[in-house]
């Protein structure tokens, strides 16, 4: 019997990260803060979409995370593309007056565009990716901040400015958030596309063995290149909704998504070498972080104690997804 | 087995300890009201100064219980924050935003859910709110150019360290010093630069305005430790004691601009308030139900040493 169980968790990556998930759900609700009219604030229906709210820029991110990682990459470069994206909807809308649908475009090519350059540099230039994505991330921050001219750019609805289209991003459909649905089926899309496309498996087959990849006649190059333009698509992808929800394209903002990304997609068990890991994993790693946050907030904890808990969490997460941590640990 | 049963009752201490606070909370009579702070980056030193003042002032009053969030300088932080006071369905809500755009809306919506507004500091670009409390960089600009007009006998030779150009602040603490210069025609500004209200910068600044100047009579900073920055760049030089340096924040404590007048660095500050007191004042009053005024600006004062502090 334990035998069984213990081959099941070997053989479904994400249960762990689920595990962790439900126990820090029973944790909080049992530490939740109790309002006025003696309720659970943690349960709150608000509550729990605010932190659903709150986590999809980072969950949209992590999904790209995902498939860099799992090639054996890494991309520093999402958080200086978010405020790229957020910059250009921001320019779009308001000065450029392109309209919805092609800000939109317009926003998420720019991401696509750093996305393909990253991984060109990568796969052709033979650049170890934290080099060059370190790049990327200097020099989008650095275009963003020129495109707006060192300031944020206001989003203003009504004549001359945002047309009313544009509120689908910040409107709430059956008491849920627009961006989350957004994170969701995201997640979903991927996750399918990992695990039934052929292009997911070849990311995989990189990831675990790069020349057995080659020698099979897989075209390592593009693959590998195809994993950070879509990294590079989501990031873009959120930044539009960063832009949504703050009313403003701010050159400056999303510093640090890169390593709450990638804090999201080690906890959800997916391992930093390749070859290994699954969505459904990083899914629940992005509500762990979310939750972690959200209840230190609701009982005050400052930045200080917030950041060390954060790195003892991660830790903890990384020792629980070593395979002979149950065996010898228990 | 064993270790399903210890699992178990570990869930079972979990819950009775649970249960015991929940009980607690049910037998005190009155309930504190909650006012909920969200500060936009506690990180400052002026910032700090506020959110001291205001727990002073909070721990005077046991029927209120104040809660500080920090935004770390990050709108959907702060917008994070407010959400969360929402849920714990805090009383009052004191904010000092971190830029106007980004909080207006769920500022409003606070507002709209019944929720007593105070804005501090900063405003936002909406009227949804109970009451404003800010002071008047313009008049306190005016004061420091009225008093650099005294003591330089109306002549002399001024240069200006700016805080962040285009920042509201910096713009106005320019247009008071301007306006109170106007009746003053051999008072000259010869140099002005944007010191990003670092005090690195001030020193850098002054660096290169005592290279390039052999007589300044003044040095205004738009905040104190720019102003203390430039001193320290005049003293290297051996400068100092020709020059008079005047800043603008007369923050208490050691790092402060009032220690830095008694030390004889700067020759004068104006006080900057952080509102902090008064925010809670108003809130104690919006609380039990008494009007407030819309919009409440604080007064100056100048900290200099034959003025007395």
């Amino acid at each position: 019997m334990k035998k069984k169980i213990l081959l099941f968790i070997a053989q479904n990556e994400w249960i762990k990260p689920a595990f962790g998930f439900l126990g820090l759900f029973i944790l909080s609700i049992t530490f939740s803060p109790i309002s006025n009219k003696g309720t659970l604030i943690f349960l709150k229906l608000d509550n729990l979409t605010n932190i659903l709210r709150q986590v999809s820029e980072i969950g949209i991110i992590s999904v790209g995370m995902t498939l860099v990682i799992l090639t054996s990459g890494i991309d520093l470069s999402v958080g200086s593309v978010l405020a790229l994206s957020a910059t250009m909807t921001a320019f779009g809308i308001m000065d450029w007056q392109l309209g919805f649908f092609f800000t939109i475009l317009l926003a998420l090519f720019t991401g696509v565009v750093a996305g393909f350059i990253s991984g060109a540099i990568t796969s052709w230039g033979k650049i170890q990716a934290f080099i060059a994505t370190l790049s990327m991330m200097v020099a989008a921050r650095g275009f963003a901040l020129f495109i707006a001219g060192n300031n944020s750019r206001n989003i203003g609805f009504g004549n001359g400015a945002a047309p009313e289209s544009f509120r689908i991003f910040t409107n709430t459909y059956l008491g849920i958030p627009f961006p989350v649905y957004i994170f969701i089926i995201i997640t979903i899309i991927f996750a399918i596309m990992l695990n039934k496309m052929r292009l997911g498996r070849y990311f995989f087959a990189i990831g675990s063995n790069e020349e057995a990849a080659q020698l099979a006649g897989l075209r390592v190059k593009w693959i590998r290149t195809s994993a950070y333009v879509f990294s590079g698509l989501l990031a873009a992808l959120a930044g539009i909704i960063h832009s949504a929800q703050l009313y403003q394209g701010n050159p400056n903002d999303g510093v640090g998504f890169e390593l709450d990304a990638i804090a999201a997609v080690v906890i959800g068990g997916t391992s930093l070498s390749g070859g290994k890991g699954t969505l459904v994993g990083t899914f629940f790693g992005v509500l762990i972080i979310g939750i972690l946050s959200n209840i230190l907030g609701l009982h005050g904890v400052q930045k200080d104690f917030q950041l060390m808990i954060k790195g003892a969490i991660i830790v903890a997460a990384v020792l629980l997804q070593e395979q002979n941590f149950f065996k010898k640990g228990f | 087995m064993k270790k399903t049963i210890s699992i178990l009752i570990l869930f079972v201490a979990m819950i009775a300890v649970f249960s015991a606070c929940g009980k607690k909370s049910e037998t005190e009579k009155v309930r504190p009201k909650v006012i909920g702070f969200s500060q936009c980056n506690s990180a400052e030193p002026w910032r700090e100064a506020m959110n001291q003042q205001m727990q002073n002032e909070a721990a005077k009053h046991p029927e209120i219980k104040l809660i500080i969030s920090d935004g770390n300088q990050d709108n959907s932080k702060q917008l994070a924050d407010v959400e969360n006071f929402l849920v714990q369905e805090v009383d009052l809500l004191i904010i000092s935003p971190n830029e106007a755009q980004p909080l207006t809306a769920i500022v409003e919506k606070v507002h709209k859910s019944g929720i007593p507004v105070v804005i501090l500091d900063r405003k936002i670009m909406s009227d949804a709110y109970t009451s404003f409390i800010g002071a008047d960089n313009v008049l306190i600009g005016e004061m420091a150019g009225k008093y650099a007009a005294k003591v330089l006998n109306g002549k002399g030779k001024i240069a200006e360290i700016w805080g962040l150009k285009g920042s509201t602040p910096a713009l106005e603490r320019h247009e008071g010093f301007v306006k109170a210069l106007a009746d003053y025609p051999d008072i000259e500004v010869i140099y002005e630069q944007d010191g990003a209200w670092l005090r690195r910068r001030g020193r850098e600044i002054m660096e290169n305005v005592l290279q390039r100047f052999e007589k300044i009579d003044l040095v205004y900073g738009h905040n104190d430790p720019m102003a203390i920055g430039a001193y320290l760049a005049a003293k290297n030089a051996n400068r100092e004691k020709d020059i008079l340096f005047i800043g603008i924040d007369g923050l208490p404590g050691a790092e402060g601009g009032i220690q830095a007048v008694e030390n004889k660095e700067l020759s004068a500050t104006f006080v900057y308030p952080t509102g902090g007191k008064e925010a809670i004042e108003t809130a104690l009053k919006i609380l039990a139900g008494e009007k407030v005024e819309r919009n409440i600006t604080l007064g100056t004062r100048t900290v200099s040493l034959d003025e007395g502090k």
